[in-house]
């Protein structure tokens, strides 16, 4: 469904910034792929070009056989319908002046295509299937917790029943039980829609809990990937071994 | 909200008072025999201790602005000696051009101002954001007094195209096009340095929106660029600018002194200076009284309306 082939990105820059260097990997329906990696790894800008927020210097980011850049140009709600977002920080990742009712009804209206008085009404249903009440609807993103905020961030991007949902460090801001519950929800989520996501994180043992298969970048090259439990049984490189040893050591 | 705004409201009724003191201490404080200045170097004693009298100035400074203050709430800011006429009714003839004045400007400050920091930050570090930048620089290093005599020079001498004054009331005869044509170039000078300190924070203001993550998000649910840079991006920086609006409000209404006296605009500054120069102080309290207070209610609009906008600062 998603994949990249030999995609590279360089900012420009005195040395350029070579934040993804011939990376090839691919996302099917309904998989959980995990992006792991260091911080500048690459992980985000991976995700930000396969969600049509940033370009590639090089190689082919395609959703469908079709590239995601022809996609943004001919059918830019058609590529949106199927590749939602949520990212890092919840609170920060919803308008504050708008009240959760507008924010949600947008991409009902401009996705799905609902009349404006649907698109308020399905709201409620909206929040109910990611465990909040309705009466929230009409409450400002700073009256959430973290946890809330990034149920409302998930509800927002199924909104447009995508495909696809990529999730940059989703849950890294979150406490550990939180992290859980939000794990939970994301699983019932792909269980009752048929979603995949792809799925960033430099939280090796999330990723281990959450993701059927993994991507392992160091400075913007795929070092390793594979199966999840192949991939931390068994790593094949160095780089890999210390970061799952960082984290199931302690 | 309403608690809020209750409480805002009470509070103005101490800001107010003390705003009033300075006022008539700013002015009752200066050295010389106000009495003297009016009636002349050659007026007698006997003139002279009666006038004090008239206008309490024989009583000391607490019961004069005891006296003053109380005049103040009955709506009688007393009579202005170099006029012969109400304070009251100079000041508010005087406010109405000065209200036109600073209205004008501030309409295009809010225009030119916004317009320009939000291009500049769209453009950002490209020509049209440098080009922005050093006029911006220039008009926030420019004096507005400089500025005027510049564009009078200008638009005035150079080419005849506008007056440089003699506006004597917003109400003349001459009409709509004859006001316009005097408004243009002292609302010109006013609306470039304003819009110049605006500018600037409004393009800080929208870089830093444009990087936070809702401006992400709107663009990864695929609203039009349109939406995501006026609906979303563009309405949140606006939020902080509104107290920075406020304040140019605030120098529009009473920094217009030196404009209004370099174009003869027949507005409150230049009341003030007029006021000032022939020692007239129950005129200059009047005159600075309002603007003072004018410059206080803007600021309480605009806490009462950036706290309706922003749904954050109501906890």
């Amino acid at each position: 469904m998603l994949s990249a082939e030999k995609l590279t990105k360089t900012y420009p820059g005195r040395p350029p910034a070579h934040a993804l260097r011939g990376v090839t990997a691919a996302v099917s329906a309904g998989e959980i792929v995990g992006v792991v990696g260091e911080s500048g790894s690459g992980k985000s800008t991976l995700a930000r070009i396969w969600a049509g927020l940033d370009d590639a210097t090089g190689g082919a980011a395609t959703l469908h056989q079709r590239p995601v850049a022809d996609w943004l140009a001919r059918d830019r709600l058609g590529f949106h319908r199927r590749v939602q977002y949520v990212f890092q920080d919840p609170v920060e990742s919803l308008n504050p002046r708008l009240a959760i009712r507008e924010q949600l009804a947008t991409p009902l209206r401009l996705l799905r295509g609902l009349p404006p008085a649907d698109a308020r009404d399905a709201v409620g249903e909206l929040l109910a299937q990611v465990g909040l009440k309705a009466e929230h609807a009409d409450r400002h993103p700073h009256a959430f917790s973290g946890g809330q905020a990034q149920r409302i961030a998930i509800a927002r991007a199924l909104a447009a029943r995508p495909e696809v949902v990529i999730c940059d460090e989703a849950v890294s801001a979150l406490d550990v039980s939180v992290q859980a519950d939000i794990l939970d929800l994301l699983r019932e989520l792909r269980a009752s829609h048929g979603l995949a996501y792809l799925f960033i994180t430099h939280d090796l043992a999330v990723a281990a809990e959450f993701c059927q298969r993994l991507i392992v970048l160091k400075s913007g090259e795929i070092v390793e990937q594979g199966a999840a439990n192949t991939v931390l049984a068994n790593p094949q490189t160095d780089y890999t071994r210390t970061l799952r040893d960082s984290v199931f050591s302690l | 909200m309403l608690p809020y705004l209750v409480r805002r409201l009470l509070l103005l009724i101490p800001i107010l008072l003390g705003v009033s003191l300075v006022v008539f201490l700013l002015m009752a404080l200066i050295p010389g025999d106000t009495a003297q200045a009016i009636l002349g170097p050659f007026a007698n004693e006997e003139n002279l201790t009666a006038l004090r009298a008239e206008m309490a100035l024989d009583r000391p400074l607490p019961a004069q602005y005891a006296a003053w203050l109380g005049n103040i709430l009955q709506g009688d800011l007393g009579t202005a000696h170099s006029l012969s006429r109400p304070v009251a009714d100079e000041v508010f003839e005087r406010l109405g051009a000065t209200l036109l004045l600073a209205g004008t400007a501030f309409l295009l400050t809010c225009l030119l101002g916004l317009g320009a920091g939000a291009i500049m930050a769209l453009r950002q570090s490209t020509w049209v954001d440098r080009t922005l930048t050093f006029a911006v620089l220039a008009g926030i290093s420019t004096p507005s007094f400089a500025l005027g005599l510049v564009l009078v020079l200008l638009f005035a001498v150079w080419l005849p195209w506008f007056p440089a004054s003699g506006l004597y009331s917003v109400t003349g005869d001459g009409g709509a096009p004859d006001l316009l044509a005097h408004l243009a170039l002292p609302a010109l000078t006013l609306t470039l340095v304003t819009s110049a300190i605006v500018a600037r924070l409004m393009r800080g203001q929208m870089l830093e929106v444009l990087r936070q993550d809702f401006v992400r998000t709107a663009r990864a649910q695929g609203l039009p660029e349109r939406t995501v840079l006026f609906g979303h991006a563009f309405r949140n920086a606006l939020v902080p600018m509104i107290p920075v609006l406020a304040l140019q409000a605030g120098y529009l209404l009473g920094g217009a002194v030196y404009v209004e006296t370099i174009f003869a605009w027949p507005g409150i500054g230049r009341a003030i200076v007029a006021a000032i120069s022939t020692r007239d102080v129950l005129l200059a309290q009047g005159c600075i009284l309002v603007v003072a207070a004018g410059y206080v209610v803007l600021n309480l609009a605009a806490d009462v309306l950036q706290r309706w906008l922003d749904p954050r600062l109501d906890r």
